[in-house]
């Protein structure tokens, strides 16, 4: 069932990630045979709290004032099959060095949804250099190239922007739907071999443009840590005060963060 | 879906088309067995964009061309990329060779490229392009994967090349074992093929050979991971968050089992026994 599923999907062409839960195997050898159908597993990811913890959370799921014995009995139970099969899991996949990451989030201190997500982001979301120039320096040739040097990905966003307009996309109609001209200064204008005076963020709606950046990212990227973003965090161009109050800096380092990842580095050309 | 007009030529009305589809439907039920079993079928969702279906379209057509460039100094590891991948079924094009081998039999194309030896010591790349065009669409189904080697060198030869025959689906770049890429041999503001491809997500380095590596570079992957916790451990907490902000597709096994079992059993006669793993799988 799932194989064909798998298997179905492969020749789509969308880019599908899965993730396995709750197997049903009996041993980890077992799983491991089934899943090596798919080549190695990027990661393994282990939920663990600690036992004072895990006995709130049943007090408060079963309503109870504490863990009775044979509950008690019962936890000790799933958390040692859990150890054993965190322990299987773990040497299995070993041999493959870092190729199959091992990610352990601890839930005991995660008070809240936000936190937790902000663990998981930080886990799995790659980290941001965004690249701010002066329209003068051309650097799309010397992020190319860094990243070929450092294994990462590099993203124009008003390239992506461009390319989606041209191509009549879904994301490009979209951004049409919702552009909104803006005056951007004569520096911007000069030299434009890519149109950024066209297809700048700065004219779309800033999460569009997070969420489609997001998904192009996601698209290219394979094992890459890091993101060169270029292109973004400019309202400064803007000619008018007005449109540049409305976009602000920190706005769009903050939905950056929220979407895409952390940002990690600031470069200034 | 593409839009017509009524005024269109093309333009057919809904009773007529539902009439087409149906008889589409009817003759196809015996014809799509024979067709799965006897030969390459293969079947493309169209229930998207027109561009989106004729991506999948070529992807099963259009043949698998790759470049592989010497890279990082890596002249070993180059030729041992070309070795495994001719053992996989891939043709190894040295372009170099071939020339010679065209102007040596003197075929049509090679008394070209001779007549123009005389006027000029370079062969255009659209010359080259012509001769792997008629190798690279050669008609025989089997011979669908191929490796250029000494061409493209410029960034005009990639253009001339994916215009006039095929996409080049990707350059394999060797390297060496160190966390970086050494591309101190070449200036950081010279745009060249690597940069070009590396803007287009198609320059894939390997620091070793190994097909399972290769066929990820491709991007023939499943990608997965696997997610273990036990009861309020957080796990379903966790599970949904990556699929709200990873966009992860969940494979819970122990429902498939359960909906499998759901099925096989009816309302008033429920399935009592266990549904074998391999099932699931």
């Amino acid at each position: 069932m799932l194989e064909k599923m798998i298997n179905d999907s492969k020749g789509s062409g969308q880019r599908m990630k899965y993730l396995f839960s709750n197997y049903i195997h009996k041993t980890e050898e077992e799983l491991t045979a089934f899943l090596d159908k798919f080549g190695m597993p990027e990661f393994l990811l282990f939920a663990q709290a600690e036992e004072k913890t895990v006995k709130e959370r049943w007090c408060k799921a079963n309503e109870a004032e504490e863990v009775p014995e044979d509950a008690l009995e019962n936890i000790k139970a799933e958390t040692a099959a859990f150890n054993a099969k965190k322990v299987g899991l773990t040497q299995h996949y070993d041999q493959f060095g870092d190729r199959v990451a091992n990610l352990c989030v601890n839930t005991t201190n995660a008070s809240s949804v936000e936190s937790m997500t902000k663990d998981l982001n930080n886990k799995f979301n790659p980290k941001v250099i965004l690249v701010n120039h002066e329209k003068s320096l051309h650097v799309d040739t010397a992020c190319a190239n860094l990243a070929i040097k450092y294994n990462m990905v590099y993203i124009s966003a008003y390239q992506v922007i461009k390319e989606n307009i041209q191509n009549k996309t879904e994301w490009g109609k979209k951004l049409l739907a919702c552009k909104s001209t803006k005056g951007v200064s004569a520096a911007i204008q000069g030299r434009d071999e890519f149109n950024e005076a066209e297809y700048s963020a700065v004219h779309f709606d800033l999460n569009l443009v997070m969420q489609l950046l997001k998904e192009t990212l996601g698209q290219k990227r394979t094992n890459q840590k890091f993101v060169i973003l270029e292109g973004l965090c400019n309202s400064m161009k803007l000619e008018n005060s007005d449109d540049q109050l409305e976009l602000r800096y920190m706005d769009e380092l903050f939905a950056i963060e929220a979407i895409i990842g952390e940002v990690a580095a600031v470069i200034g050309l | 879906m593409i839009d017509l007009g009524e005024s269109d030529a093309r333009y057919v009305s809904s009773s007529i088309l539902s009439k087409m589809i149906k008889e589409y439907h009817d003759k196809a039920k015996d014809l799509l067995p024979f067709l799965k079993k006897e030969t390459n079928f293969q079947e493309i969702s169209n229930d998207q964009t027109i561009e989106k279906t004729m991506d999948e379209v070529y992807r099963h057509v259009e043949p698998i061309v790759i470049n592989v460039r010497s890279g990082d100094n890596q002249e070993t590891l180059c030729n041992s990329i070309v070795t495994n991948l001719q053992e996989e079924g891939f043709l190894n094009l040295d372009v170099e060779q071939l020339r010679e081998c065209e102007m040596k039999r003197k075929t049509l194309i090679g008394l070209e490229m001779i007549q123009h030896l005389h006027r000029d010591k370079n062969i255009p790349a659209s010359m080259v392009v012509k001769m792997l065009n008629k190798i690279v669409y050669n008609g025989q189904e089997s011979i669908n994967k191929f490796i250029l080697s000494n061409f493209p060198k410029q960034i005009d030869q990639v253009k001339e090349f994916e215009l006039n025959c095929s996409k080049l689906a990707a350059i394999l770049y060797p390297t060496g074992q160190g966390s970086t890429v050494d591309i101190s041999s070449r200036e950081l503001q010279n745009f060249n093929i690597e940069s070009l491809f590396q803007k287009q997500s198609r320059l894939k380095t390997m620091n070793q050979w190994s097909s399972q590596l290769f066929q990820e570079k491709l991007g023939n992957k499943v990608e997965y991971g696997v997610a273990c916790g036990q009861p309020n451990s957080g796990i379903v907490d966790l599970v949904k968050l990556m699929v709200e902000n990873q966009g992860y597709t969940v494979l819970d096994m122990a429902k498939c089992q359960e909906q499998l079992k759901a099925s096989m059993g009816t309302e008033e006669e429920p399935f009592e026994g266990e549904v074998p793993v391999a099932n699931v799988e």
